[in-house]
């Protein structure tokens, strides 16, 4: 009796620790993503799996912001440069910027690097 | 059994102790210096520090912003005679010292040139002979290719002086870390590809430092096919054509870092390299506008190939 108690109580731990690898090594592998900051506030995060199109608007203009194909671009705007949209379509690397607008697309972070200097 | 129950309870807090270093950062956006800085910051008063960094480059801004008339630096321009703080003086003095240590390739009065090009309002233009001439008279204060690093060693003070266990600050392209990563690992820095829009190399930096590059890409406009850029060469009053795409400059010191970058992209690789020779407090990479990469020795450079610099 007093030995089942211990088999179970060990495969509970095991279950646990195995569960809490897994989940660790999941969450550094997460999918993906774009975030979406205005003005300094993120809106949303993204995923790049997932075609869609979505109009970002601030106090200073507006721009479309376009997930096709696993990769993200500004693909409309109103700011007077156009700097953000000359990117193109992009799936990482340094994030794309409207200045004028305050708009900022972040990729999720490279596990490979923790900054780009440019 | 019991043992084996204790084998397992130190796996599982070994786990959750290697979690912490998956804790995630406080993150802020700051639009400021006509760019976007990127605030990253771990640590128990991570919160407040990003707070406080935020208002000190606001401030710094606002003083030191040559486009704007009210600054301070707008006021010296105008050769108003104000009374300047010791800080501001020393800036000064740094800035002129750093220019005299680069032969003048790094030179911290070149706003009329810059404004001859209309890389302040932002109306491109191509000057004539006479205007660049007459500019290049003109001496006007403009600290753009040095502010950035600055406020770097301005942030890195303030960390310094805050509960907080490690910092990377992303300041419109100037990376600036403090501290050592949780893991205990080097940081590792990309190096922005100046032909496309992912990173050529990886540096690997241990501990505070900043690495700063300065490129042909970061702003410019084209004309008749032919690109002009926004690091003037003080010679020329053009932009400077060196033969470099970008420079990235690895230094303890963000000021340094920052006008060393700008210089070494004017000088080119065979002037910059000789800099470098007679320097020991910075390390450097090159890359040329036919994308060859150059590393000084002292450069924990990796993913790319490269030739090495010797002392």
């Amino acid at each position: 009796m007093k030995t089942k108690f211990w088999i179970i109580l060990t495969a509970c731990i095991v279950a646990v620790c195995l569960g809490l690898t897994l989940w660790l090594y999941r969450s550094g592998e997460a999918a993906k993503t774009v975030t979406v900051i205005s003005e300094g506030e993120v809106l949303y995060t993204l995923p790049l799996s997932v075609d869609q199109t979505i109009a970002v608007t601030s106090k200073r203009g507006t721009n479309t912001v376009t997930v096709k194909d696993g990769k993200v671009a500004v693909t409309q705007a109103d700011c007077p440069d156009g700097h953000c949209m000359a990117r193109g379509f992009c799936d990482r690397g340094a994030q794309i910027v409207c200045l004028p607008n305050r708009l900022v697309l972040q990729f999720s972070s490279d596990p490979a690097i923790d900054g780009i200097s440019q | 059994m019991k043992r084996l129950l204790c084998l397992l309870a130190v796996w599982g807090l070994i786990l959750g102790l290697a979690g912490c270093k998956n804790t995630k950062p406080v993150q802020k956006t700051v639009f400021a210096m006509d760019t976007v800085m990127d605030l990253q910051i771990w640590g128990a008063d991570a919160e407040a520090a990003a707070e406080r960094i935020a208002s000190l480059l606001t401030d710094l801004d606002r003083t030191w912003s040559a486009a704007k008339e009210e600054s301070l630096i707008g006021q010296l321009n105008r050769g108003k005679d104000i009374a300047l703080t010791e800080e501001q003086s020393q800036l000064l003095t740094r800035v002129q010292q750093l220019s005299e240590h680069t032969s003048g390739a790094f030179d911290p009065q070149m706003l009329s040139v810059s404004r001859a090009w209309g890389f302040y309002e932002k109306e491109y233009r191509i000057p004539t002979e006479e205007e660049i001439s007459l500019a290049l008279s003109d001496p006007k204060w403009d600290l753009g290719a040095a502010l950035k690093g600055y406020a770097g060693d301005r942030a890195v003070a303030l960390l310094e002086n805050s509960n907080v266990d490690c910092a990377i600050l992303n300041l419109g392209g100037n990376i600036q870390t403090y501290g050592q990563k949780a893991d205990k690992t080097p940081w590792q820095i990309g190096i922005q590809n100046p032909g496309g829009s992912d990173y050529v190399g990886i540096l690997s930096v241990v501990g505070t430092c900043a690495v700063v590059t300065s490129g042909d890409y970061q702003r410019y406009f084209e004309k008749d096919g032919i690109r002009y850029h926004h690091i003037m060469d003080p010679e020329t009053g053009c932009p400077a054509d060196s033969g470099l795409a970008s420079v990235t400059v690895i230094c303890r010191n963000g000021l340094t870092a920052d006008a060393l970058s700008t210089a070494l992209f004017v000088m080119g690789l065979e002037k910059g390299t000789e800099l470098w020779r007679q320097s020991n407090d910075f390390e450097a990479v090159f890359i040329t506008t036919e994308g060859e990469i150059y590393a000084t020795a002292g450069a924990a450079l990796s993913g790319c190939e490269y030739e090495v610099i010797d002392r």
